[in-house]
């Protein structure tokens, strides 16, 4: 004992030595368990995304990985999010819908649209007791189900008041849309519409399509300038495309509206957008479904995310 | 007792860690070996066992189609045959699902059920058909069948994600298990270099250990080569067979020290001792002197003591009253000086010897000195020397008042003052200088025999052996006059 006294800070070396050792093969070894070990059973979610854009659909793929990810490990809810080959190519995402009931996940996550066969495979889901949430765009009259997303009506009535208050109450505008049958689209136009009449100065010379191809917006864009001196985008393949046209302000029009372009209402080649909080739309998805496996209610059957009015001057204090 | 260590024991150590470091990387080496194969092996059993499930889906799937496109009876049969294997495997695969979780076979696992359930009812229609004679709702088993094979064809396609996310995962498995090798060969490498170094660190501290002992030893050594006395202990702390050797040595050391101590104490004793016995020796032959000096000086005290009590005898007969008294006081002075010159009187016997000396001058000088005592009463039995006063009384009349015709007298006084008795004989004679006193002081301590105070100094030095040195014997010039003051211990 005396001689392990003596040399005692040779000893303290040794053992610190092996402690190190031993906790680096630990560690190695609890690592690879560590991939192994998963707790079961799980929930299955599957999220079908309409369109894997890099401005708003992938914004709130994120917001439901990040909000995953915070649960940690021990959270029994595994996500896998899908997409169709096509965008927004409903018969695509029609099929997918069917592999999940298929596969008996527990919730199904997707973008409302009001076509008949998607929403008659979405109440066969809901009829096997598959959870349904839409987020985005909601479904017009379909029994128990979640949405988590933009107040659409409110959406439509800022870009109308911010249109207002740019054109002074007397324009010609120019809207385009993305199709008909999408329910968020129809309640933006309802907001926009509601606001403007009240000005009748402000004239809306058309409402067109782009079915979410961006061909289509600048053809469109280019065929309604004769008759508007303001263009609003009620979606946001509109601004996208503009942004990714054009670096700057453009001449055809007095002004430029849309939704979710940050980039093209950075660079002025619109003059201002609605943006959308997608980031919380997908944090809020995971958060429901969590409290649902919880306690078996959602917090409520309508959640709304902030909406902001974006523009080059007040860019860095809204996207902070 | 303390216990040490030895040499060895570091050395064993030291070879004995490095050892240890050995088994325990190679013990990791083999551990981690076998769990990298058992973990590919059993990814590779899983693979194996959902290729079986694959396989006995599709030939379920084979005997759905011989019942439905061929109307045939050995489909069913081939799919009723086929539906255990497939319930058997789907468990095998929903075990490894359980044991860790796989989104796709999850997903793939669940189909196949939904896949069972279309089948069944598809199964169970077409045995009605054929139990019908082959007749009933085509449109009903057509849309079945669709649906059916729908199912199927979302099975395939998740088998198609199943292999492809299990082969991507044996792929970064692979990649794992050769990262985790490398890395774990590479802390081998690192871990089995470092102890080797510290296992050299170690025994060069050995080493240096013992070359600093053997360094601190050679200088004690050195040292009480150089002076044993200040030879320090020598410090090792080693915990080994130098530290023990070193104590030892100190032990040694401190013993040899002492002894040499002893040795230098005893020296200084037989020193002291023989200077002593010299010391003696002189006083020794100093006392032989005086006593062959008084013996010598004794033939003619005993003459003279006899012839003067003759003379006295006669100067009665011859009606000489005078010189017969002298006679008589002569004699008692002789006869004192005679029987107590070596005893010890007591103070009262002196005044008395020293009257009669006194009385011998008178008739002498016919009385041209005076004579003053002033003696105090409780000192008379006080025990002293003989032949004290009586010789400064001498030494006063001779040298002090010896050339005044008259007016000259002699004070003797004794008293007792601060537990000392003082006795002093004063004259107004002549006195001494400074400088004659300084002589006689020096004659006392230097014992110069040619001196010419032989008397003062004999009384001083007799005085200061009975007294062993409890003596003051002072000489004040009294302008006019010498006082000489003798002081001794008074014991009451």
């Amino acid at each position: 004992m005396n001689f392990v006294k003596k040399n005692r800070s040779f000893f303290k070396y040794i053992l610190f030595g092996l402690c190190l050792t031993a906790l680096f093969l630990t560690a190695v070894l609890l690592n690879r368990r560590a991939d192994d070990k998963e707790t079961y059973p799980i929930t299955r979610v599957s999220v079908i995304l309409p369109h894997k854009d890099d401005g708003y659909w992938n914004l709130i793929a994120e917001g439901i990985s990040e909000e995953r990810d915070a649960l940690g490990a021990g959270c029994k809810i595994d996500i896998n999010m899908i997409l169709p080959q096509l965008n927004y190519n409903i018969a695509q995402m029609t099929d997918l819908l069917k592999q999940q009931i298929a596969a008996k996940v527990d919730y199904i996550v997707v973008q409302g649209n009001e076509d008949e066969t998607f929403r008659d495979v979405l109440q066969d889901a809901w009829e096997q007791g598959i959870h349904v949430i839409c987020v985005d765009t909601d479904i017009s009259d379909f029994p128990e189900h979640l949405y988590v997303g933009t107040n659409n009506y409110e959406a439509g009535k800022l870009m109308g008041e911010e249109l207002v208050e740019l054109t002074g109450g007397s324009a010609t505008v120019g809207i385009i849309s993305g199709e008909e049958q999408y329910q968020n689209l129809q309640e933006r136009l309802r907001g926009f519409q509601d606001v403007v009449q009240e000005w009748p100065d402000i004239e809306i010379k058309g409402v067109a399509y782009d079915k979410y191809d961006a061909l289509t917006v600048m053809r469109l864009y280019h065929q309604m300038a004769d008759e508007a001196e303001v263009m609003v985008f009620l979606e946001g393949t509109g601004g996208k495309s503009m942004e990714s046209v054009y670096d700057g302000p453009v001449e055809e029009y007095e002004y430029v509206l849309g939704f979710d372009a940050y980039d093209g209402a950075k660079r002025r080649v619109l003059d201002g957008i609605v943006k959308q909080d997608t980031n919380l739309m997908g944090r809020q998805v995971v958060r429901e479904i969590e409290q649902h496996i919880k306690t078996g209610n959602y917090s409520a059957d309508c959640i709304y995310t902030d909406i902001f009015w974006l523009t080059a001057e007040n860019y860095d204090e809204v996207m902070k | 007792m303390k216990k040490f260590g030895s040499v060895v024991k570091k050395y064993v150590v030291g070879y004995l860690v490095v050892g240890l470091f050995a088994v325990l990387f190679l013990a990791a080496s083999v551990f981690i070996n076998r769990y990298s194969s058992n973990r590919y092996r059993a990814a590779i059993a899983e693979l194996v066992s959902i290729s079986q499930l694959e396989t006995a889906v599709k030939e379920s799937n084979d005997g759905m189609n011989l019942a439905y496109l061929w109307l045939a009876d050995t489909g069913l049969e081939a799919y009723e045959e086929k539906r255990p294997v497939v319930v058997q495997l789907l468990a095998v695969t929903d075990q490894q699902v359980e044991a860790h979780f796989v989104r796709e076979m999850a997903d793939t696992n669940r189909m196949i059920e939904t896949y069972l359930e279309k089948c069944d009812i598809l199964g169970k229609e077409l045995e009605q058909y054929f139990k019908d004679d082959k007749s009933g709702d085509y449109e009903k088993l057509g849309k079945l069948y669709n649906e059916q094979q729908e199912i199927y064809t979302y099975v395939v396609s998740g088998f198609q994600r199943v292999y492809s996310f299990r082969l991507n995962q044996l792929n970064k498995m692979e990649r794992q298990l050769n990262s985790l090798q490398n890395t774990i060969t590479a802390v081998e490498i690192i871990a089995l270099v470092m102890a080797v170094i510290l296992c050299f660190f170690y025994l060069m501290r050995i080493v240096r250990e013992m070359s600093s002992s053997i360094r601190v030893m050679m200088t004690g050594i050195t040292a009480i080569e150089r002076d044993v006395f200040q030879a320090e202990p020598i410090q090792i702390s080693s915990n080994d067979e130098f530290e023990e050797f070193a104590n030892a040595f100190n032990g040694m050391t401190q013993i040899i020290q002492m002894q040499m101590k002893k040795i230098e104490e005893n020296a200084n004793v037989k020193e002291r001792l023989a200077e002593m016995e010299i010391e003696n020796l002189k006083i020794f032959s100093d006392l032989q002197k005086n006593h062959l000096d008084f013996l010598q000086s004794r033939i003619n005290p005993h003459f003279l003591f006899n012839t003067l009590n003759m003379i006295s005898s006669l100067a009665r007969i011859e009606n000489a009253e005078q010189s017969a008294r002298l006679m008589e006081i002569t004699a008692s002075f002789l006869r004192y000086n005679l029987d107590n010159i070596s005893k010890t009187v007591t103070l009262k016997q002196e005044m008395e010897n020293l009257k009669e000396y006194v009385a011998i001058q008178e008739y002498r000088y016919g009385g041209r000195y005076r004579y003053d005592f002033q003696v105090d009463e409780t000192c008379m039995m006080f025990q002293m020397p003989c032949m004290v006063l009586q010789p400064l009384v001498e030494n006063a009349i001779q040298h002090g008042l010896a050339m005044k015709l008259n007016g000259g007298c002699v004070w003797i006084r004794a008293y007792v003052m601060s537990s000392r008795i003082f006795l002093e004989v004063r004259d107004n004679g002549v006195g001494m200088t400074a400088e004659q006193i300084d002589e006689v002081y020096r004659d006392f301590y230097e014992n110069n025999r040619s001196s010419t105070h032989i008397g003062l100094r004999n009384i001083y030095q007799r005085l200061q052996l009975f007294y062993k040195g409890d003596v003051q014997f002072e000489l004040n010039n009294m302008n006019p006059g010498l006082e000489i003051t003798i002081t001794f211990p008074w014991e009451g």
